[in-house]
């Protein structure tokens, strides 16, 4: 049964660049909220399998160094060193992306388009929504975390680089509007 | 050696400034990917609520989508510093390697009283005391809670630190470098305007500084407040104007044959990739004008304001820099390291450039120049701090050790570098 279990994960982590020495233990503990594998099955905790690398960076950095209110994070990120973050960072980006998500709730496609085109969610998040540099994947997101994010921002509650921008496309969005979006880019592959 | 993403489409990058200014964004206009953002900037509310990304508002067809650089998360591991110091190029004789790595964001160097070394930052708010110990060098967060604290300055057994709108004193700071002196503010007749709020302290060698204060916009007619530079008595909180039309300054330094104040010059963006230039400058009475925001590089007045002023009225700089090159931290050489050539010749950081098509700047250049401006000759002394067009290191301030070696500090690579000459 655990050589099984063993065989089970090993083949899973095949594709993925292994953790590097430094990290293997920091990564076992990230593992315990936001998955094994990066990804999440835990309520309003996001899944970190594909973020960009330098989205990874900016965002412990910020968490670590008060750019960013860390919250649940505190523990976690105040003994990272710099060279951890490098390694988090190349390491969490080269696994593969979330599948798509179940979500809730229906999603018509020009209703989605006309509060998302305005706000040129594609021009960071990329069109497939997959994220680049210092912008997340949105793609394959728990919804649920999406919502969170969102709302975050529309109530200037999150800082850490986007803020400006993310305030600016999310104020006005009404809370129907949130959950149509957190379901379409939950649901993208 | 891990390259950074290539530089982002223009509204990403909005979001990679927004959290720089701290600042809550104006409530949005729809612009479709088409359309050119424009802000109007020449008003008040602009200035104290500029949207996040208020360097963008006077976005042309030709210049369409170019936006500042995304800097990095954490500064250079040295391994790759050494690798890309190796790529400078210098005059024969002269040397570059790393003096101090993981000095976030590093600014404006000044040296204690007991060797330490002090280094302004961007927008992360911290001081860094930079210490030699056990042979090696070890970085320490002096002070945080400050907002842009990008200038700094050692005097009288104490530092000095100029953020935004706050000159602060810190007693014998090198007592304690594990716990810093309560700051005591000697400064404050300033104004809360954030963009181009950031400043740089110029020692008069008097006990006085001269601080430049910028336009709270690319192009537009400044508060009165702004747009100068001030000579400020910190003893006693004193100040007055000394000169005028100045757009951008992060840099300047006294010259040491005569006392008079040269200072580097960052000219408005969204003209195109050519012009206007950055400028040298060097005033020689109080009051001087330079021009802006009426004329530009001394010859090329403003579309929309030169408001009927001819360039003549004003002040041409001493050096045309380049387009768009940056620079910021400026020093005279005063030392005996370096060939005779370079006594009393101006070293300038170029952090290089971001509203141009193909990158300038990212280097140091050497200005030789006559006492009373004349004869000035601007030749690349150092560079460059790229590889083709990726961003590798942006010089941001020159700082003379006391051997007359040279320290550079790198604002994203997040460095120190040391310049030295021997035969």
């Amino acid at each position: 049964m655990l050589a099984l279990a063993m065989a089970a994960v090993l083949s899973s982590l095949a594709h993925a660049a292994d953790p590097s020495p430094g990290i293997k233990s920091i990564v076992l503990t990230c593992g315990t909220c936001h998955g094994p594998k990066g990804v999440s099955s835990m309520a309003a905790t996001p899944s970190i399998a594909a973020q960009p690398d330098i989205f990874i960076q900016y965002q412990l950095v910020f968490m670590r160094d008060g750019g960013r209110d860390p919250g649940v994070m505190k523990a976690a990120v105040s003994k990272l060193t710099d060279e951890n973050i490098r390694d988090l960072g190349a390491y969490y980006s080269s696994l593969p992306p979330p599948p798509a998500q179940k979500a809730p709730g229906e999603v018509d496609e020009a209703k989605v388009s006309a509060v998302m085109k305005p706000r040129h969610c594609d021009s960071c998040h990329k069109e497939d929504f997959s994220g680049q540099g210092e912008t997340a994947r949105l793609a394959g997101q728990r919804p649920d975390y999406l919502i969170k994010a969102l709302t975050d921002f529309k109530k200037a509650a999150r800082r850490g680089r986007g803020m400006g921008a993310m305030m600016e496309v999310s104020v006005t969005l009404q809370e129907d509007d949130i959950k149509m979006i957190a379901t379409y880019l939950a649901r993208k592959p | 050696m891990r390259r950074h993403e290539k530089a982002l489409s223009k509204a990403c990058l909005v979001a990679a400034v927004a959290a720089l200014l701290g600042v809550a964004p104006l409530a949005v206009q729809a612009q479709g990917t088409d359309q050119l953002k424009h802000y109007e900037s020449n008003n008040k509310n602009f200035w104290l609520n500029p949207p996040a990304d208020w360097f963008l508002g006077d976005e042309t067809k030709e210049q369409k989508g170019l936006t500042p650089n995304a800097g990095q998360p954490l500064p250079t591991p040295q391994p790759e510093l050494e690798k890309m110091l190796s790529t400078i190029k210098l005059p024969q004789g002269f040397h570059i390697k790393v003096w101090a790595a993981g000095v976030p964001q590093a600014r404006q160097m000044a040296f204690g009283d007991k060797g330490t070394l002090f280094v302004g930052t961007f927008d992360k708010g911290t001081v860094s005391a930079v210490v030699e110990e056990g042979g090696k060098k070890t970085v320490k967060t002096f002070i945080t809670g400050l907002r842009m604290p990008t200038g700094v300055a050692f005097m009288d057994h104490a530092l000095y630190v100029i953020d935004i709108d706050k000159l602060y004193k810190y007693d014998n700071p090198e007592a304690d470098l594990n716990k810093a002196p309560q700051g005591k503010v000697v400064y404050d007749d300033m104004p809360p305007y954030v963009p181009h709020g950031w400043k740089y302290l110029v020692a008069d060698g008097k006990g006085w500084f001269y601080i430049p204060f910028g336009p709270p916009c690319n192009i537009c007619l400044p508060p009165a407040t702004v747009s100068q530079y001030r000579h400020v008595n910190p003893a006693n909180g004193t100040a007055e104007i000394v000169a005028l039309g100045i757009r951008n300054s992060v840099g300047g330094a006294v010259d040491p044959r005569t006392g008079d104040l040269w200072f580097t010059e960052n000219a408005r963006d969204w003209m195109s990739d050519d012009m206007p230039s950055d400028k040298l400058n060097h005033v020689t009475r109080l009051g001087e004008h330079f021009g802006y925001p009426h004329c530009h590089q001394g010859d090329t007045p403003d579309p929309v304001f030169a408001m009927g002023h001819k360039c003549s009225e004003f002040t041409p700089p001493v050096v045309k820099l380049g387009p768009h090159v940056a620079p910021l931290g400026m020093k005279f050489y005063t030392g005996d390291q370096f060939p005779a050539e370079y006594k009393n010749g101006i070293f300038i950081a170029e952090h290089g450039s971001w509203n141009r098509h193909k990158k300038s700047g990212y280097r140091i250049n050497f200005v030789h120049v006559d006492a009373d401006g004349k004869n000035a000759k601007d030749t690349v002394f150092a560079g460059t701090f790229l590889d083709d067009q990726n961003i590798l290191g942006r010089p941001a301030d020159i700082l003379q050790a006391p051997d007359g070696s040279l320290l550079v500090s790198d604002d994203q690579a997040g460095a120190i570098y040391q310049i030295s000459y021997s035969k």
